[in-house]
């Protein structure tokens, strides 16, 4: 049965749902899976995948050994394989009265009403139907709620893995992350898939930042070839507040990433950096907003990717400057270097301003590596292959060098060095 | 050690060079010299492998084996240096860890072990001694910002690294001050021995009172049209070239 028609059937025979779920099942079956018609999928669809049978992953029952390679890492650890919590690899470190650090599942019983004033509430669902097809189910994922003032000594690592090792698969996870006023706390997420079957990862995180809260969150997808990846996360920002989020995206067949950012208070600050390497026939789609609500904002975003074989990127950045957000300062980049003459990087940049006093710039590169700078790197007898790598990661360096984590920085890095 | 036989070379459809000739071996040090324009930094990216110029005519055998048909990497490895006369910056590769690389790909096509860390480091000061390079500069990004003069002190220091058996340095006395012309050309002196050879391509007789050439040779037009001792450098410094074009032009009437 095509994985359509199991999510039709499914709903029907789930426990009656909250008003939530309801309208969200709506939503998506009037809206469908967004087809290359719809203005903000124009370079594919995940339709064909729903046609194809894949087994809800939690009716799979596999604990398959998991990549521990980013356990070196001293964090606070929630691991999750097909959505569940797997418990003997997660581990709390800092005990901060009022921390919560669950499954959502463990939140929904014993911390519902906090629960509840988040979810749901940041993501939209009316115009995204895959978002809506997420919020239609029970959530599995993450949920990390940082109380006010709370200054938290090691990261957050967020560890989902998607196991295909026998059927096909298909899961949707949750993330829902509040970090309350005057709050500090860094974030590593690492989507992750085993097996060579097809799969199909459908994710949502809301992250809500209060006043003169600092995040830093690192986010690196990796999955196998076969696994398929959707991304959409809504990060909403108070007054005063700073996000640094980074995105690294190397492998998967397909990646698709909406990243919003909603700058609801004065002087709020986010940095959205992103790198995205691609190989073979991979697909990496990062469509990225910035809502500029109010004034004395700033965000600043750059995206480098590298384009091999017959890979295809797309990047979309839409920044709106909103009618009181005056004194916006908005800055986009997005850089490409096409390693391969079959690759292809579509580039958008989409500046919509209703405000008069505000500073916004934007610029699209695509390129091909320095002929010198191998050369001079070449004439000292340094193998093509590694003088190519020692540029690629001269040229992705400034965005891993916004990452904090020596262990993820490394491994980048290593990717890196052994793909190319 | 090298032999260049008939060397036709060029990019598309303009010819640059048209038959060089010229044989070096072991001890010796050439100096080339000639007009803007002749083919002198040709010669050398056509030497060090620069795919940019295709070569129509000729060959060119180093220690025996084919250097045409071999990689740049590969020429570096079997020991030849070209001190660019114009050398890149490369943002975001420090000087330290590209050296690095360098001499372990080297010595790992030697069949020798990379060296330890703090080997590498103590070998790296001594040799930065040599040319008296400032310790800032190694930590810095491949000659990123460097000064025309600090580049060019760069690439000694890279050829002190990485001790070639030939080594050709293109135009690196341009953009020297007095004092870092007379180290460089030290550091040279130094690295001089009977098994190793030089050739120095300049405009400037005063950097061959500290490099004291066997050979000068006169490039123009993509050919090699006078060869002499250290003395036609001498005369060149005095005369020009003019005597030279006419005579070598009024001959291809
Ligand atoms: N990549 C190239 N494209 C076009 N012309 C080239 C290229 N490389 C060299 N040339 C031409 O070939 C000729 C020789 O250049 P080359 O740089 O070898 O001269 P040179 O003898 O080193 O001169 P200089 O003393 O000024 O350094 C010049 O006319 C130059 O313009
Ligand atoms: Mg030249």
């Amino acid at each position: 049965m095509s994985l359509l028609q199991q999510i039709k059937e499914k709903d029907l025979l789930k426990a009656p749902s909250n008003a939530l779920q309801k309208e969200a099942m709506s939503t998506f079956l009037a809206k469908g899976i967004p087809s290359r018609k719809h203005e903000e999928w124009k370079y594919f669809s995940f339709k064909n995948t729903f046609e194809q049978e894949l087994v809800w992953a939690d009716n799979l029952n596999s604990q398959p050994p998991i990549n521990t390679q980013l356990h070196a890492i001293q964090a606070n650890r929630l691991v999750f394989i097909n959505g569940k919590l797997a418990s003997q690899y997660s581990q709390l470190l800092d005990q901060i009265p009022g921390l919560i650090v669950s499954s959502i599942a463990e939140a929904s019983t014993n911390h519902s009403n906090l629960l509840n004033a988040y979810f749901g509430k940041l993501a939209a669902t009316t115009n995204e139907s895959l978002n809506a097809l997420n919020t239609a189910f029970d959530p599995q994922g993450s949920f990390v709620y940082v109380p006010q003032g709370a200054i938290c000594k090691h990261p957050f690592f967020i560890q989902h893995i998607t196991a295909a090792t026998e059927q096909a698969s298909f899961s949707q996870i949750r993330n829902l992350w509040v970090i309350e006023a005057n709050a500090q706390a860094h974030f590593i997420e690492s989507y992750e898939s085993i097996g060579e079957k097809l799969s199909l990862t459908n994710v949502v995180s809301e992250i809500a930042v209060a006043e003169n809260a600092v995040v830093n969150a690192y986010k690196l997808q990796q999955q196998q070839s076969a696994a398929q990846l959707n991304h959409y996360t809504q990060i909403n920002q108070a007054a005063h507040s700073n996000v640094k989020q980074i995105t690294i995206s190397i492998s998967g067949a397909i990646i698709r990433n909406n990243l919003h950012f909603k700058l609801n208070g004065t002087a709020a600050n986010c940095v959205l950096h992103g790198l995205y390497v691609t190989d073979k026939k991979r697909l990496v789609d990062n469509h990225t907003r910035v809502d500029h609500v109010s004034p004395h904002c700033t965000s600043d975003e750059k995206y480098k990717g590298i384009l091999l074989d017959e890979s295809t990127a797309v990047f979309n950045g839409k920044i709106q400057v909103h009618l009181d957000a005056q004194k916006t300062a908005a800055y986009q980049r997005n850089q490409n270097i096409l390693l391969s003459d079959h690759a292809t990087i579509y580039t958008k940049p989409q500046l919509e301003i209703f405000a008069d006093d505000v500073k916004c710039t934007h610029g699209a590169t695509i390129g091909r590596l320095d002929e010198k700078s191998l050369f001079y790197l070449r004439s000292r007898g340094i193998p093509e292959n590694v003088a190519k790598s020692m540029l690629l990661k001269a040229y992705a360096k400034d965005i891993t060098d916004l990452i904090e984590e020596p262990e993820l920085t490394q491994l980048i890095s290593q990717f890196i060095e052994d793909n190319i | 050690m090298l032999r260049i036989e008939n060397l036709h070379a060029g990019i598309e459809n303009k010819n640059i060079l048209n038959g060089i000739n010229l044989t070096i071996r072991p001890g010796e040090v050439h100096a080339i010299m000639g007009p803007n324009g002749a083919g002198k930094s040709t010669l050398s990216s056509v030497l060090a492998g620069k795919n940019e110029y295709t070569v129509s005519q000729g060959k060119v055998e180093f220690d025996g084996k084919d250097l045409l048909d071999m990689s740049p990497e590969d020429r570096a490895r079997e020991g030849l240096f070209l001190a660019f006369q114009y050398p890149v910056e490369i943002p975001g590769v420090s000087n330290t860890n590209f050296l690095k690389t360098a001499v372990n790909e080297q010595r790992k096509y030697r069949g020798l072990a990379p060296m330890e860390a703090t080997d590498f480091l103590k070998f790296m000061r001594e040799k930065m001694e040599l040319v008296e390079m400032d310790k800032s500069l190694t930590s810095r990004s491949l000659n990123e910002g460097f000064s025309g003069g600090e580049k060019k002190r760069n690439e000694i220091f890279q050829m002190a690294m990485l001790a070639p058996k030939l080594a050709i340095l293109d135009e690196t006395d341009s953009g020297l001050d007095i004092d870092a012309l007379r180290l460089v050309s030290n550091g040279v002196n130094k690295l001089r021995s009977k098994d190793n050879a030089f050739v120095v391509i300049t405009h400037y007789q005063r950097l061959l009172d500290y490099i004291v050439p066997d050979f000068v040779h006169v490039l123009y037009k993509g050919k090699i049209v006078k060869s002499g001792t250290a003395e036609l450098a001498k005369e060149l410094e005095q005369k020009g070239y003019d005597w030279i074009k006419t005579e070598v032009d009024t001959q291809n009437v």
